[in-house]
């Protein structure tokens, strides 16, 4: 019962402390203790101390006091090992399931910094440790979060237990920030609702717009075109952002993926319209997703659409 | 290299310098043991190289179970300590054979802590404080090198930073912070090699084997009147059996009969010897703790001496009631049938002289008319009669020959004798007025009883080698060579030379400086120190006073480092902010143009300053041409110039 008090108000405590974007860490956000090995150590400066009172022998005495030192200085040279660094949570990269969901941070270290161990208070991550130099750098945490859905990417605990593994030192990062994770793609076929492609426009059914005979020349890239149309190869040459134009898209065809179209569970439905919806968007077609009368996405084309679509698939 | 590679090379470089240390301490330790833990080095080596595969947990448990066995049957339970040391070192090389994850490793690290320190329990000098340093920078490097993955040339440079900061810290809390007295009575390591036996038979040795090794240092005061020669009483042999002089079983009996003091104390630092004996000059008593007096008024311990001791010596005469009767038959007790010609001859002198004076006057000349030869190499006598075949035939040898030979004589005449072994002589050390004195300088004489007056001493070497008396043997000129073959390489044996001489003398009187200073530095010199130090405070104010030091030390350590880390905003950006701070409004946030227009407008008079600061700014900011070196100075100047101008 007491041990549940102590553990909310200290969490409450960190979440006040540490819920920002960003934080410089100094001494009022640097937790530091000695670690086991650092307790297993002053265990061998009171053995040490022991023989050396025992024995008379003032140089074992005199092991025992450097020890004793290094220790001390241990946690300082922890302490300054974070002290001054900058950390920032610039994105969360949303994946589908089963794989890994990045998490980008940038550190601004004005020292080189040790031995940073970057951990998920929530979720199963992969290990992530490494030195960092001096300067700006971007790490990345993989995190493991399971099934579909959307997540409060919650505590991220920044820890290093330099120098020597004696000391443990850590800070944490308290992100109010979501991220998805998107149902598994699942092939099917493109299917459509024939009713409101006959009823509306009545346009190309199957169209392959990558084929190349019906390329019509390039364009500036604008901020919404998707990106799998961008021509990498002029990128690569002149660093020019272009966008290969077809001679169909003048006529886009138009879907809707509807939920009640597919069969079978709830997850394989949606990981079919997931297909549908990065299929649909990798040919630049213009669709939207209906997945109940309430949940519906209005019919439209590009990045932050298909964004939306997908995130509404994980929500859903 | 993969981790596990890496892990192998990590645990094999503590390995090798565990076989280093138990090569160290052979001496300690055997050959047994020290075969055992080469082999094991030699095992790891192997599996490094991928020449075998790494040991089944069943292996490894045989290998525990093989070096068990070696210590107890080849060091044994007499040496508890070796055994302790060596089960610890034979566990931690079996460990890093074993170890194969990072934490594994780590834990013999940490044990190392433990295990390097113990080398301290067998020598002491300044050589092993060395040693034993560089073996704790390594192990820290080490723990960087695993924990961390720090290449471990940087990891050494770290840790030896690390180390010698806390190294004079660490100085100063031994010398202040008071002295726990010792809570458990611990065994000590034993050492054997000594210049003295407890028993003697000297015709059965052919070749005095002598070492240059310090035994103990003694203090005299410089106006007290004492003057060479020097001899040590250590052992009284008063026990003989026709071939051997035994020690004395009152050896190690505290004195019962009453004494007075007859002189001024003296110090002794005496070398850890394993031995329970200790040195003084004649009859003494110590105010020292653990030190006792025997009937003989040598000094004694209760314990063996383990560890270096620092002990005051008293002269003292003891007033006993004479020699009673069992006293005087051990004293003149003599098997039957040996020796007759040194008996009869013993019977002669004693009938021809009527005090025991003219006796020994007899005896010396008949040492000194049949031309004795003091010799280090003297040929063997297995003989029965041994001292017959000395005094007739081969009239040649050491101090015991003739001390054994005497004392037979006088014990046949009927006058109580014995055997006193001890040291003679010394090395006296001019600089700081104390004697060395060494195993070579290892001697045996004679004390004979006077009813009503007591025991004498007699030297009968004295007769042979005069000059053996004055000084250390090792300044005796007629036995240099015979000596120096007797010492074999060391700097004592090059002494002649008189660059090696200074040398030796130099290391020679560090090494005493240490032992005073280092070693010794107990409870009693603590509480003198502090009571100089602190006056009356001396029980409260040097913890106290260890624990600001270490606090104002950690704190201006941490603030200096902390510094560091701030002050590295290159030159250009500090004027900058340091013009914008004169600003009325924050410019923080605004271009250097903007801020250059606020500047100018608020400082009409410096605005063509203000504007060449402005152009040196941003060229040494977002251009990627530098500032040349006479623009930066330039560009100092002026913002120099603008802020003491504005403040006016």
């Amino acid at each position: 019962m007491r041990r549940d008090w102590l553990q909310s108000w200290l969490a409450d405590i960190i979440r006040r402390k540490h819920s920002a974007a960003q934080i410089t860490l100094s001494h009022h956000n640097i937790y530091i203790v000695p670690s086991r090995q650092g307790a297993f150590f002053l265990c061998m400066v009171i053995l040490n101390f022991i023989l050396g009172s025992n024995y008379q022998n003032n140089l074992i005495l005199g092991v025992a006091y450097v020890m004793l030192l290094i220790l001390v200085l241990a946690l300082i040279y922890g302490y300054l090992n974070l002290h001054g660094l900058t950390i920032q949570l610039l994105d969360v990269k949303n994946n589908f399931a089963a794989k890994p969901v990045e998490v980008m941070i940038k550190l601004t270290s004005p020292h080189k910094c040790y031995s940073l161990d970057v951990a998920s208070q929530e979720f199963d991550f992969s290990d992530c440790y490494s030195h960092y130099s001096q300067g700006a750098q971007v790490m990345s945490l993989f995190l493991h979060p399971g099934s579909r859905g959307r997540y409060r990417l919650g505590r991220l605990k920044l820890s290093s237990c330099y120098p020597f593994g004696l000391v443990r030192v850590w800070t944490y990062l308290n992100v109010d920030k979501t991220f998805c994770v998107y149902p598994a793609p699942l092939p099917c076929q493109l299917t459509f609702s024939e009713q409101e492609v006959t009823a509306d426009q009545g346009q190309y059914i199957n169209q392959s717009t990558q084929s190349h005979e019906n390329f019509d020349g390039l364009e500036r890239f604008r901020p919404g075109i998707s990106k799998s149309r961008i021509s990498w190869r002029h990128f690569a040459k002149s660093q020019q952002l272009l966008v290969k134009q077809y001679s169909g898209d003048s006529y886009y065809s138009q879907h809707t993926f509807d939920y009640a179209e597919h069969d079978g569970g709830k997850e394989t439905r949606l990981s079919k319209l997931c297909y549908q919806v990065l299929e649909a968007d990798k040919q630049g077609d213009e669709f939207a997703l209906r997945l109940s009368n309430a949940v519906q996405v209005k019919v439209s084309r590009g990045d932050k659409h298909r964004e939306s679509c997908l995130e509404a698939l994980s929500d859903f | 290299m993969t981790s596990d590679k890496l892990l192998g090379f990590q645990t094999l470089v503590t390995t090798l310098l565990y076989g280093l240390v138990s090569i160290l301490l052979f001496n300690s330790f055997g050959l047994v043991f020290t075969c055992a833990m080469l082999l094991i080095v030699l095992f790891k080596l192997v599996i490094y190289r991928a020449l075998v595969k790494g040991p089944s947990e069943k292996l490894v448990n045989l290998l525990a179970f093989t070096i068990i066995l070696v210590v107890f049957v080849a060091i044994g339970f007499t040496n508890l300590v070796e055994m302790f040391v060596s089960l610890l070192l034979g566990a931690c090389a079996l460990k890093t054979i074993q170890a194969k994850t990072k934490k594994q490793a780590m834990s013999v690290q940490l044990l190392n802590f433990f295990v390097y320190p113990c080398f301290f329990i067998f020598s002491q000098n300044v050589l092993s404080l060395l040693f034993v340093l560089v073996l704790l920078v390594l192990n820290l490097a080490q723990m960087l090198w695993i924990e961390h993955g720090i290449e471990l040339r940087s990891a050494t440079r770290q840790a030896a930073k690390h180390l010698f900061l806390a190294l004079p810290l660490a100085a100063i809390m031994v010398v202040l912070l008071p002295k726990v007295s010792p809570f458990w009575q611990l065994p000590g390591a034993k050492k054997t090699q000594t210049g003295l036996s407890e028993d003697i038979d000297p015709f059965e040795i052919s070749e005095l084997s002598r070492s240059d090794e310090l035994v103990f240092r003694a203090i005299l005061p410089d106006h007290a009147q004492m003057n060479p020669p020097f001899y040590w009483r250590t052992l009284v042999h008063d026990n003989y059996d026709g071939k051997r002089w035994r020690v004395s079983t009152h050896q190690d009996v505290p004195l019962q009969a009453p004494y007075r003091a007859v002189g001024e104390s003296y110090t002794i630092i005496a070398r850890a010897s394993g031995k329970t004996w200790l040195y003084n000059l004649g009859q003494a008593k110590s105010s020292t703790r653990g030190v006792n007096t025997n009937q003989f008024g040598t000094l004694f311990m209760q314990k063996h001496l383990s560890s270096s001791l620092e002990y005051q010596v008293t002269p003292i005469h003891i007033a006993g009631p004479g020699l009673v009767h069992w006293q005087y038959q051990l004293n003149t007790a003599l098997p039957d049938g040996i020796n007759p010609l040194a008996k009869a001859m013993a019977e002669q002198w004693d009938s021809t002289t009527d005090n025991t004076a003219d006796f020994i006057a007899q005896m010396k000349q008949y040492f000194v008319r049949h031309r004795f030869h003091y010799s280090l190499k003297p040929p063997t006598i297995s003989d029965r009669n041994s001292i017959d075949m000395f005094l007739t035939e081969t009239r040649e040898g050491f101090c015991g020959h003739y001390a054994a030979s005497a004392a037979f004589m006088l014990r046949a005449a009927g006058i109580p004798a014995r055997l006193v072994s001890g040291y003679l002589g010394g090395e006296y050390n001019e600089e700081r007025g104390y004697y060395s004195v060494y195993q070579y300088d290892a001697h045996a004489w004679v004390e004979y009883y006077i009813p009503q007056q007591g025991w004498y001493r007699l030297d009968p070497t004295a007769w042979v080698a005069p000059d053996r008396l004055s000084g250390s043997l090792s300044e005796l000129t007629a036995l240099e060579d015979e000596f120096k073959d007797n010492l074999g390489l060391s700097l004592m044996s090059y002494s002649n030379l008189a660059l090696v001489n200074w040398l030796r003398l130099q290391i020679e009187q560090l090494d005493y400086q240490w032992t005073r200073w280092v070693l010794n530095f107990d409870h009693q010199k603590q509480s003198k120190l502090l009571r100089d130090l602190f006056g009356s405070y001396h029980k409260l104010l040097p913890a106290l006073s260890v624990f600001m030091l270490l606090i104002a030390i950690f704190a201006a350590r941490f603030w200096y480092l902390q510094r560091k880390q701030v002050a590295k905003l290159p030159e250009p950006v500090r004027l900058y902010r340091a013009i914008c701070q004169l600003a009325d409004e924050e410019l923080y946030k605004v271009t250097p143009a903007k801020a250059l227009l606020i500047l100018q407008s608020q400082y009409p008079n410096l605005s063509q300053e203000l504007e060449e600061f402005n152009q040196y700014f941003v060229k040494s900011r977002f251009s990627r041409a530098q500032l040349t070196k006479s623009e930066a100075t330039r560009m100092k100047a002026l913002g120099r110039l603008i802020i003491k101008r504005a403040k006016k």
